[in-house]
């Protein structure tokens, strides 16, 4: 009978204590539920404050009874074997400098003296940096962009260098459409172009230590966010008022240009590009106008037997010659036969003195203008020569190389007709001298040269 | 007499230091199996910093370089020389942070390495008040930038 108790009671006692262990739920599964409740994650803070780190760990069931448990960590630890951590609510916390850095690290979840689970952990693999800070937002009107700039503690630090960065900006009225952007720097552009205009945003910035570095980890918590608004902009169409203007200006007086260009290229514009030659026809015609009224404009000699002729050789004042010419110009024609224009012919009562003649003078009120009638008379065909003293009177009479005949020798003619509004000079001129000189120069004596040779022969 | 006893003792102390010699070559470990790419992945994240805090604002170009190395295993076996086994006027190296990283790294990477070093580990953990930085120990220290960064340089050609 106590045998038979005994063995019913150790019956009893190990059901209980199997059914105990075994962690048997009110649910009924077979879970080991001691364990799942003691599991917790852990994170790491390096050169959190100075060049102390920090590693926070907490139970991942909330409602634990965490009363009694602590935690404690051992291995990869300077100059000790194991630290404890410090409790804050639900929160375990060691902040120290005796992180080795190299290899992994045991933590213990203990009750009393007893660990109840551990996990091995390396403390470079769940470092979470510090959230970035100071994000800002600057439009630049120039670029029509936006700079997004933040800070991060980590530039200052030795190990967590090297971080990445996500900034996540969205329209606030958009709840969920966030938009991502990667990047290593802490400097972002945003084109406004790919932003609506005039929408408020909200922008803020997280980080995570960079995969292929040494020290890996889990995202920061997220920066303060910030917000602005895009400005508005101007349609495409719209165009700048004054750059309106003047195109249309410039369009405008580039039309009025090519126009008059059309209208005035012959008449004025080519003319003045491209001068035509001149026409020794026509600028004969216009050297022999018309005269006036009782002014007989001939070649032929014998149209001005009557007229007396003169010598001119120079060009003077008016008034000089007005009174010169009273004074001088008698009324012989038996004498002004003798007297000639040229040098070498000069009959021996040459006065010395100068004669002045005038253009209008020569042309309608001089001394050689024919009396009426005697038109034929003044008709003037041949200039006297300059005679060398040693030819006679009768000797040929050459004037520039033109042979004169003897019949010629006494009609006078008058100078050329200068075109130039100048006064003629009459001077007695030496022998051997040309006959006719002038101040200016008289491109049309040739004209009238041949014209006189041609009504010679 | 007396040239005999000096000739006697002066024998004696060679063949001691010559069997020392010989017990150091073969107690000394071989580098050539370590992982040398972790080795220097965790000198410049961790050592390197350690390194040159020690030296605090101390130029290493105020000391000469006496040590070089040829490859990475001798630079290696230099370094663990001048960091656990220092020279007269500087104590002992293996309490500092970047001689306690320099163990974990080969015991890590060096397959066998372990053992070798832990007791002066300990022995320096048990230590209570930091060695005095000498000038020697700075020197040294210096010594030992150099061979690290020689042997970063020897790892990046092979």
């Amino acid at each position: 009978m106590t045998i038979l108790g005994t063995a019913f009671g150790m019956v009893f006692y190990l059901l209980q204590v199997v059914s105990g262990e075994s962690g048997y739920a009110q649910n009924g599964d077979l879970e080991d539920a001691e364990l799942d409740d003691y599991s917790f994650s852990c994170y790491s803070q390096l050169e959190v404050n100075g060049s102390h780190h920090s590693l926070t760990c907490a139970f991942d069931d909330p409602d634990i009874n965490s009363t009694n448990l602590e935690l404690e960590i051992c291995g990869a630890l300077l100059e000790i074997n194991c630290l404890n951590f410090s409790k804050l609510q639900e929160v375990y916390y060691i902040k120290t400098k005796k992180f080795l850095l190299i290899g992994d690290s045991e933590i213990c979840v203990k009750l009393g003296e007893k660990s109840i689970t551990c996990k091995k952990m390396n403390i470079v693999k769940i470092v979470k940096p510090e959230a970035p800070f100071n994000v800002s937002v600057i439009y630049r009107e120039g670029a029509n962009d936006f700079v997004v700039t933040f800070n991060t503690s980590h530039l200052q630090k030795k190990y967590v260098k090297n971080l990445m960065h996500d900034v996540a900006y969205r329209q606030e009225k958009d709840e969920n459409n966030w938009m991502h952007v990667n990047l290593s720097g802490t400097k972002l552009t945003l084109l406004q172009r790919k932003l609506q205009d005039d929408a408020m945003y909200e922008i803020k910035v997280r980080s995570i230590p960079y995969s292929s570095d040494y020290f890996e980890g889990f995202w920061s918590e997220w920066s303060p966010s910030y917000h602005f608004r895009t400005p508005e902009t101007k349609r495409a169409e719209e165009m700048d008022p004054v750059l309106l203007t003047i195109s249309i200006s410039s369009f405008f007086s580039v039309a009025l240009l090519v126009v008059l260009a059309c209208v005035l290229w012959k008449r004025r514009i080519k003319p003045i590009v491209w001068p035509s030659l001149p026409d020794h026809k026509k600028t004969l015609e216009q050297l022999c106008k018309k005269p006036r009224k009782n002014l007989n404009v001939s070649f032929n000699p014998e149209s001005f037997l009557d007229c007396q002729i003169h010598k001119v050789d120079g060009i003077q004042s008016r008034d000089e010659m007005e009174g010169f010419l009273q004074e001088s110009f008698p009324p012989q024609p038996e004498e002004s036969e003798k007297q000639r224009l040229g040098g070498g012919v000069q009959g021996p009562n040459w006065s010395p003195e100068h004669t002045v003649i005038t253009p209008e003078t020569f042309r309608g009120e001089s001394p050689l203008e024919c009396p009426a009638g005697n038109g034929s008379a003044c008709d003037v065909t041949i200039l006297p020569s300059p005679r060398s003293p040693e030819s006679g009177k009768n000797g040929p009479h050459v004037y520039q190389g033109l042979l004169l005949s003897p019949g010629t020798t006494n009609n006078i003619l008058p100078p050329p007709f200068p075109l130039q509004s100048g006064i003629l000079t009459l001077t007695p001129v030496a022998q051997g001298q040309p006959i006719l000189t002038s101040l200016g120069p008289s491109p049309e004596e040739a004209y009238v040269t041949m014209s006189s040779f041609y009504q010679n022969q | 007499t007396f040239p005999d006893a000096l000739l006697f003792v002066l024998s004696a102390f060679f063949r001691k230091i010559f069997i020392l010699q010989l017990v150091g070559l073969v107690l000394t470990y071989n580098f050539t199996n370590c992982d040398f790419e972790k080795i220097k992945q965790k000198y410049q994240k961790t050592i390197y910093d350690d390194l040159k805090e020690y030296m605090n604002g101390t130029r290493s170009t105020q000391f000469n370089s006496t040590v070089s190395c040829n490859n990475r295993a001798d630079c290696l076996a230099a370094i663990e020389r001048l960091t656990f086994r220092p020279p007269r006027g500087c104590a002992s190296l293996a309490g500092e942070a970047f001689a306690l990283r320099t163990d974990a790294t080969f015991t890590l990477q060096c397959p066998g390495y372990s053992s070798a070093q832990i007791h002066n580990t300990q022995a320096a953990k048990k230590r209570k008040k930091r060695e005095v930085t000498t000038n020697k120990c700075l020197e040294q220290v210096s010594q030992l930038l150099g061979l690290w960064g020689r042997f970063c340089r020897t790892f990046r050609k092979q």
